[in-house]
Order: C-alpha cells, then sequence, then structure tokens
C-alpha cells in the first residue's frame, strides 16, 4: 500500500499549481486502485508473467519510479506548463527558471525522502526471520546510501562544469541527482557491490542531467522532475542491474544474465506503455471536459487563496492585535499595548479575535470553498 | 527403534532450531544496526537546519549545500580508507591494513560498516559548521576528504579497535566523544584559527559584534533531530541486541541520554535567567538549544556506566564547563558562528574526564589504582587526539593558505555564498509578498463588494460580509 501511496503522489506534485482538485481524486483512485497493482503483479508476484519470465527489480526502479515518472511526464504535457514558464528571459539558468522559494523546505523534502528511500529499499526484502535476511537488508541499506551520495556528487559536478547549467555549485540539483542515485540504485541494490552501487548512482544522476535538458527542450513544465528524476533514472537502474549484479553480464557473460537485461528491458517497455495506456486517455478526457487544469485568473492569483481561503505564509499585517486601520503592522506596540488591545476588544467590540482567526479553518461562516467563486 | 528414532528426530530439531535461532539474531542485531544507523543519519538534517540557521539569511543555500555535500564525500573517503583504518584489523597500533575499498569485506560486517560511516559523517559535519560563510569550497572539500578518510579514522582505530594503543592501555569512551567530538572540535579549532574570522565579527577596538540566529524555529527543528540522532548514536553503539543483558544495556543508555540532555538544557535555561540575564528576566531560548547539545556530547563517553544520578549530574556540570570553554574562545578571538568550538571541544574532552569520574568504579565512587589509572589515560588520550586533529588541520592549512584559498575574498563574504558560489537564494521572499498581495485583494474585494469599508482589521471584514450558510447546491463550487 506504502508503495502503491508513492506511486501516485509522484504524479500530483509535478502538477501542482494549475491543476484541479477533482482530477486529483480521480487520478489516484484509477492508479492506485487499478493501474499500479496490476503492473506490480505482474512484475512482483510469482505468477506474474513478467517475473515468470526473469524480470529482477528488487524495490521498484521500474515497477515504481518508471511506471510514476512516465505517468507524470505525461500527465505534466497534457496539462501544459505553468503560464509564463517558457517564455521571456527566465530561462537564461537552465534547470531552475521558477526557482523553489524556500531552500530549508526542499532540504527537508530531500532529508525525509532518504530516510524514506533507505526504509523502501530495506523493507523489500519482506521478511527479517529467513536466514541471510540481515545481511541482504544491510547490504540495500548500504547501497542506498552510495548510490545517494554518488548521485549527489556527480550531478554536483556536471552541473558546475556543464555550460548551459550555469556553472554553479547547485544545491536543488545536486539533491535531485542524488534522488536519482537512490532510484537507479533500487533494482538491484540487495545484491550489487559497493562498487557498483556506486557506479549506479552515478549514472543516475547521468540520466537525471538528461532527463531534465529533454525535458526542458520538449518545453514540459515538471515541477518535481518526476520525468528527470524517476523515469530517467529509472530506466538506467533497469538497464544496468543486468550488467553489474554479481552473476550479470560484466561477470559471467552467459545466455542467463543476457536474458535479465532483455526481459528488463521488454520491462521498461510495457511498463511506459501501460503509463501512457492509462494516463493518455484519462487526461485528455479531463482536459476535453475542461475540468483539468484551473482558469488563468486562478493560477496566477493562486490556488491557496482562491481554492483553500488559507495563506500559507503570513505577515504580522494579518494579526488582528497589532493592525492598524490601514492593515499595515503597528510596529509600536509593546506588551502592555496589547494587553489593553485584549481588554477593549473583550469588552467593546461584538467581534473576538480569536473568533476570527477559527472562521476560515472550521464552523464559522460556512466552509470557505462552498461559497464559491462567484462570491469573490 | 522407534524411541531411537524419535530421539534423533528430537536431536534434529532442536539443532534445526538452534540454526534458526542464531541466523535470526544475526538478522535482528543487522536490523538493529541498520535502524540505529538510519537514525544517525538524521543528523546531518539537524546540522543542516541548525547551522543554517546560525547563518545569515545570504549564505543558507551555501550551509545546506556543504552540508549534503559532505555527507556525501564523507560516504567515499569512508568507504575507501576510512573504514580500512579503523577496522581493518592489523597487528600495529596506530591503523588498520585491510578493507581498503571495501574489498574483502564479509557480509556480516556490511550492517557495522554502515553504521560506523554515520558516524564519520557526522564528525565531518561538524568541522565545517564552525567554518561557515567565510570557508572556499575548495577548502572545504579538502578538509572534509581528509577528516572522513583519514583523521578521524586513525583516532577512532586508536580508541575503539581492540589493537589501538589507547585502547590497549584502557581508554574507555563508548560512543565517541572522545574520537569523534573532541576530534572535531580541535580540527575545526584549528581550521577557524588559520581561516581567521568573519569579517564583522571582531571589531578593531576590542568590541565582539553579536550575529543572532536568522530564524529560531529552523534552529529548534535542527536541536530535535540532534536529540532524535544522538539517541540512536547512543544505543546503537552498543553494538547488539540479541545477546543476553542487551536490551537493557540499551534502555540504560537511552534513559542517561535523555536525563544528561535535558539537565543540561535546563540548566543552561536557569543559569541565564537568574544569573546572566537577571536584570531583562530573560528566559533565552537559544542557549537551552546550546546547553542540550553539550549534554548530548558529555554523556557520549559513558552512558553505559552512569547511574542515573550520575548522568543528572554530568549534565549540570557540562553546562559550565561549555560557558567556560565559550569565553576562553571569544578572548582567543576565534569566530564561531554556530557555537560549537566549546561544545565539542569542551564536551569531548570533559566527557571522557567525567566518564573516569562518574562512573560506577570511577574515581569518586570506588577510588583505587585502576580507576585513577582509567582517568590517567582518558585525559592523556583525549589530549592526544585533539593534538592529532588539530595539528594535520594545520599542515592542511598551511597547504591551503599557500595557495590562498582558506578563506573568501572579502568582498564575496560581504555578498554572501549564496550568491557567489551557488547562485541560488535560501529564500524567495518576493513571491510570498505576491501571495499575501493577493489574499489581500481577495478580501478587500469582497468587502467592497457588499459595501462594508470601514478601519477594522481584514479578518473582521471577513465576518462582516459572511455568507449565508452553505446550501446543498454549494457543494459543487469547489
Amino acid at each position: 500500500m506504502i508503495f502503491a501511496n508513492t506511486a501516485s503522489t509522484l504524479v500530483n506534485g509535478g502538477m501542482a499549481e494549475r491543476m484541479h482538485l477533482p482530477c486529483y481524486f480521480t487520478y489516484g483512485i484509477l492508479q492506485t486502485g487499478v493501474a499500479y497493482p496490476i503492473l506490480s503483479r505482474w512484475c512482483w508476484n510469482n505468477s506474474g508473467w513478467l517475473k515468470a519470465m526473469g524480470y529482477t527489480d528488487f524495490s521498484g526502479s521500474g515497477v515504481i519510479h518508471l511506471y510514476s515518472g512516465a505517468c507524470g511526464f505525461v500527465a505534466t504535457w497534457v496539462i501544459g506548463p505553468r503560464t509564463g514558464r517558457f517564455q521571456g528571459d527566465d530561462s537564461r539558468r537552465q534547470g531552475d527558471p521558477i526557482p523553489a522559494h524556500s531552500l530549508p523546505f526542499v532540504n527537508i523534502g530531500v532529508m525525509w525522502l532518504i530516510f524514506g528511500f533507505a526504509g523502501f529499499n530495506a523493507a523489500s526484502q519482506l521478511t527479517i526471520s529467513q536466514p541471510g535476511d540481515g545481511y541482504v537488508v544491510a547490504r540495500a541499506t548500504f547501497n542506498t546510501f552510495l548510490a545517494c551520495s554518488s548521485g549527489g556528487i556527480s550531478s554536483v559536478i556536471f552541473i558546475r562544469f556543464l555550460p548551459w547549467w550555469g556553472r554553479r555549485w547547485s544545491y536543488v540539483n545536486m539533491v535531485n541527482g542524488a534522488l536519482s542515485g537512490m532510484v537507479a540504485v533500487c533494482a538491484g541494490c540487495n545484491v550489487l557491490a559497493p562498487w557498483s552501487a556506486f557506479v549506479t548512482g552515478c549514472l543516475g544522476a547521468l540520466a537525471f542531467v538528461c532527463g531534465r535538458s529533454l525535458v526542458d527542450k520538449l518545453k514540459v513544465d515538471d515541477l518535481v522532475d518526476s520525468f528527470s528524476i524517476h523515469y530517467s533514472a529509472g530506466l538506467v537502474g533497469l538497464v544496468s542491474a543486468p550488467f553489474f549484479v554479481p552473476d550479470g553480464i560484466l561477470f559471467k557473460h552467459d545466455v542467463a544474465s543476457t536474458t535479465t537485461l532483455g526481459v528488463n528491458l521488454l520491462g521498461v517497455v510495457i511498463i511506459t506503455v501501460w503509463a501512457v495506456l492509462w494516463c493518455l486517455p484519462l487526461f485528455l478526457l479531463l482536459k476535453h471536459m475542461g475540468v483539468l487544469r484551473v482558469p488563468l485568473e486562478m493560477e496566477t492569483r493562486g490556488l491557496d487563496v482562491i481554492e483553500h481561503r488559507e495563506m500559507a505564509y503570513h505577515s504580522s499585517s494579518d494579526d488582528p492585535m497589532t493592525a492598524d486601520s490601514n492593515g499595515l503592522p503597528d510596529l509600536d506596540v509593546t506588551a502592555t499595548d496589547r494587553h489593553h488591545l485584549v481588554k477593549r476588544r473583550r469588552k467593546g467590540n461584538a467581534v473576538q479575535p480569536t473568533a476570527v482567526i477559527s472562521s476560515s479553518s472550521s464552523g464559522g461562516g460556512g466552509h470557505p470553498s462552498e461559497r464559491g467563486l462567484s462570491s469573490v | 527403534m522407534w524411541q531411537k528414532n524419535n530421539q534423533s528426530l528430537l536431536l534434529q530439531t532442536e539443532l534445526k532450531l538452534r540454526e534458526d535461532l542464531a541466523d535470526l539474531k544475526k538478522n535482528v542485531d543487522c536490523m538493529f544496526l541498520i535502524v540505529m544507523g538510519i537514525f544517525v543519519f538524521c543528523l546531518q538534517g539537524g546540522f543542516a537546519f541548525y547551522e543554517s540557521a546560525c547563518v545569515r539569511p545570504k549564505n543558507v543555500t551555501n550551509v545546506l549545500f556543504r552540508n549534503y555535500i559532505d555527507s556525501s564525500i564523507s560516504v567515499i573517503c569512508y568507504l575507501l580508507t576510512g573504514y580500512a583504518f579503523t577496522f581493518g584489523g592489523g597487528d600495529n597500533g596506530f591503523c588498520g591494513t585491510q578493507y581498503f575499498a571495501l574489498i574483502g569485506l564479509p557480509e556480516d560486517k556490511m550492517a557495522h560498516c554502515f553504521f560506523q560511516y554515520t558516524f564519520a559523517a557526522t564528525s565531518t559535519s561538524i568541522v565545517k559548521g564552525i567554518m561557515h560563510e567565510r570557508c572556499t569550497t575548495a577548502a572545504f572539500i579538502c578538509y572534509t576528504c581528509l577528516v572522513s578518510g583519514f583523521i578521524y579514522p586513525v583516532a577512532s582505530y586508536w580508541a575503539l579497535s581492540d589493537n589501538g594503543w589507547l585502547k590497549v592501555l584502557g581508554f574507555e569512551d563508548f560512543a565517541g566523544s572522545g574520537s569523534i567530538h573532541s576530534l572535531a572540535g580541535s580540527a575545526s579549532l584549528a581550521a577557524a584559527y588559520m581561516a581567521g574570522p568573519r569579517h564583522d565579527r571582531f571589531e578593531k577596538d576590542g568590541k565582539i559584534n553579536d550575529i543572532p540566529l536568522h530564524s529560531i524555529p529552523q534552529a529548534f527543528l535542527g536541536s530535535f533531530f540532534f536529540v532524535l540522532g544522538m539517541l540512536a548514536f547512543n544505543t546503537g553503539s552498543h553494538g547488539s541486541i540479541t545477546n543476553e543483558g542487551d536490551g537493557i544495556a540499551v534502555a540504560k543508555v537511552a534513559v542517561n541520554t535523555l536525563i544528561c540532555v535535558m539537565a543540561s538544557s535546563v540548566t543552561a535555561i536557569v543559569f541565564q535567567r537568574f544569573v546572566i540575564e537577571r536584570s531583562n528576566s530573560g528566559w533565552n531560548f537559544e542557549v537551552g538549544l546550546n546547553g542540550s547539545f553539550i549534554g548530548m556530547i558529555t554523556i557520549c563517553a559513558g552512558c553505559n556506566q552512569y547511574q542515573k544520578w550520575a548522568a543528572l549530574v554530568v549534565g549540570i556540570l557540562s553546562y559550565f564547563v561549555y560557558l567556560i570553554a565559550q569565553s576562553i574562545i571569544k578572548f582567543a578571538k576565534i569566530d564561531d558562528p554556530v557555537g560549537g568550538l566549546g561544545g565539542q571541544m569542551g564536551g569531548g574532552f570533559f566527557g571522557l574526564v567525567f566518564v573516569a569520574l562518574f562512573k560506577d568504579d570511577g574515581v569518586f565512587l570506588q577510588p583505587s589504582l585502576t580507576s585513577a589509572n582509567v582517568l590517567l589515560i582518558n585525559t592523556v588520550g583525549g589530549i592526544t587526539i585533539m593534538i592529532w586533529a588539530a595539528g594535520t588541520m594545520v599542515l592542511i592549512y598551511i597547504v591551503l593558505r599557500y595557495f590562498k584559498l582558506h578563506r573568501v575574498s572579502l568582498s564575496d563574504e560581504k555578498i554572501g555564498l549564496d550568491e557567489v558560489v551557488n547562485k541560488q537564494p535560501a529564500y524567495r521572499s518576493e513571491d510570498v509578498l505576491e501571495c499575501q498581495n493577493e489574499y489581500a485583494s481577495v478580501f478587500v474585494r469582497s468587502a467592497r463588494l457588499s459595501g462594508s469599508m470601514d478601519g477594522l482589521n481584514r479578518r473582521t471584514r471577513q465576518i462582516a460580509v459572511a455568507p449565508p450558510r452553505p446550501t446543498k447546491l454549494g457543494l459543487i463550487s469547489l
């Protein structure tokens, strides 16, 4: 269930800032209820046909990451870029025209992602009580961190020295590269030797850089880089695992290892086709019905204000205690003044400050979203 | 014959059960180390947040960048040479000799290797924390590689490995107070001294400018990750969970860590309120955070050997150690953006001293020649580790200074390393302002539409134009 959740989350992220809320629900239900479970049966269940052919993907490089990257690409291609993303001079710095608004938040997100990936890969062993389980879990976690590091370092070096990426030590692209490294190593982390995990991480970062350039060239606005990180690195992971595993093509070039490569490639094709088969008709239908994308006015003003009537970031000018008549912050308010303000408001006006604050979240004057756009 | 069959069946079953149990124990031990290692990795996030809160907003991206890449570089360097130096067998007292690049590493040591890597990453992270806002990228990469690949592993061999000369003499350091914290502290002291302070920290007339935290919530977030990570740091150092008595030992470690951390934190806040800031009745929060750090560091050395009251006493004493150490650092005009030098050096060294004093068979409780010997060897060992770290760091900086790479230029420092190195600001306030303007315009418009535009604040205007209760149709307009 957690794995299914992960698969559907990536698409939602890529379509932020312009997708209508009900589409999230439709897509989520179809994805986690029907499309993904069928795919994971083919690839991971002992009676699944891909698995029977020899498809090896330990913790979901293909089934989760390749799949959701493909879904994300299709979805973001259909919905179109955010307004103003590919126009004007902002594209001078490739890969970062609309940058993150707060890098500490990116950092905490990546930290939790690393945490999660470590658990993801370790837990893909599914048991801890069989002989040898502990060593496999240890190796998987070990390789995950190794690939994360090598992915981060490689992507930072690529971006520092490739001219069209800006020649800077880029933090955001470093962490994206690290995530790509982890995605790439998912396929074989239970058996790879440490040096192979390192190399896979570097390949994952290379895949990220290439995928990102491709996405920008095709003018697809993929916010969370679902294609670049998950599809490209997942592809690289699936293809490189048959080479680098201990009984792989580099060590024992025989029929069995080549067959694994062939089946993995077939798996890539099947997963991509499956993703396109489910997402393309769904999103085209939603787009045709006109409910996929929010109206331009709503997009420019921000979905927080219109859909939720809730702001993520408040300034002190919103504090009813310290705002003066123009709504600007009153900077000379001291503790005693605040005390008097409270007393005055409790005695005088009928409106209580506390009731005002809670009105936008529950009860009060009715659910904000139910007022409809016409009241704006 | 029937009885014989039964007996052999019983024997077989018993053997199988024993085998299965042994396998399960190995598995669970691996899992214990892996899970604890993953939590210790949280410390990297803790460093990222705490350090980025301590520097000015114009350097935050650079801090985050360095935090991340230092954990990546320390993976590579530690796995190439570090693990080999620390745990690579060998019969000399200086460093290990096998498992370079993990060649020949047996499968049952992978979990241990992973866990020890997280310790190396911590040590490396501490060093770079004190060097923020003025360190060049080249210098940073240089000392990160060397600390994680050579300086820390060798000192760790002395203190932890069976053949290490300190261990042989009786050095006691459970979770690395000495080999991690005092090593990192003295390395960063040397680096901070050689690189010099930030340009506006110490005025020419002797005044010290206090550069405050730019974000207290971020500092708090970092501190909480520290507590999470240090609990795992200490409990994981026990090494196994399947032997008899392991659970109780690990629980003792966890409880002692908690007691010490909270004791030093409370001491810090109370001392600050009633002694230092008595005149303005300040319950200073930042001081509480710093207090918790010193508690975490000092308890590492002996958390498996203290009684609970001893952990409390160590916590209280460690804060005073921190105060003294920080004043000495300030007096010596060494710039420390994150307030870590006093903690790491003072806490690390005194952690070693306190364990010899306060442990169950220590100098205070059972004074004897053995306990005095432990005190001696811990003190000497701590000083040696600090000299080793500082010395190697000074050598690195002599080379860097020759190439003029020991610090950034003054103009770069003033502009901010975000713009100069990463070309990416950490906070985009224009987006936040835009979103606030939108919010304002929505409600001003709604008030204007309904005709009420008085001098009340925006929220009351919202109430004044509150619509009637929603009807069934209202749900369609999502």
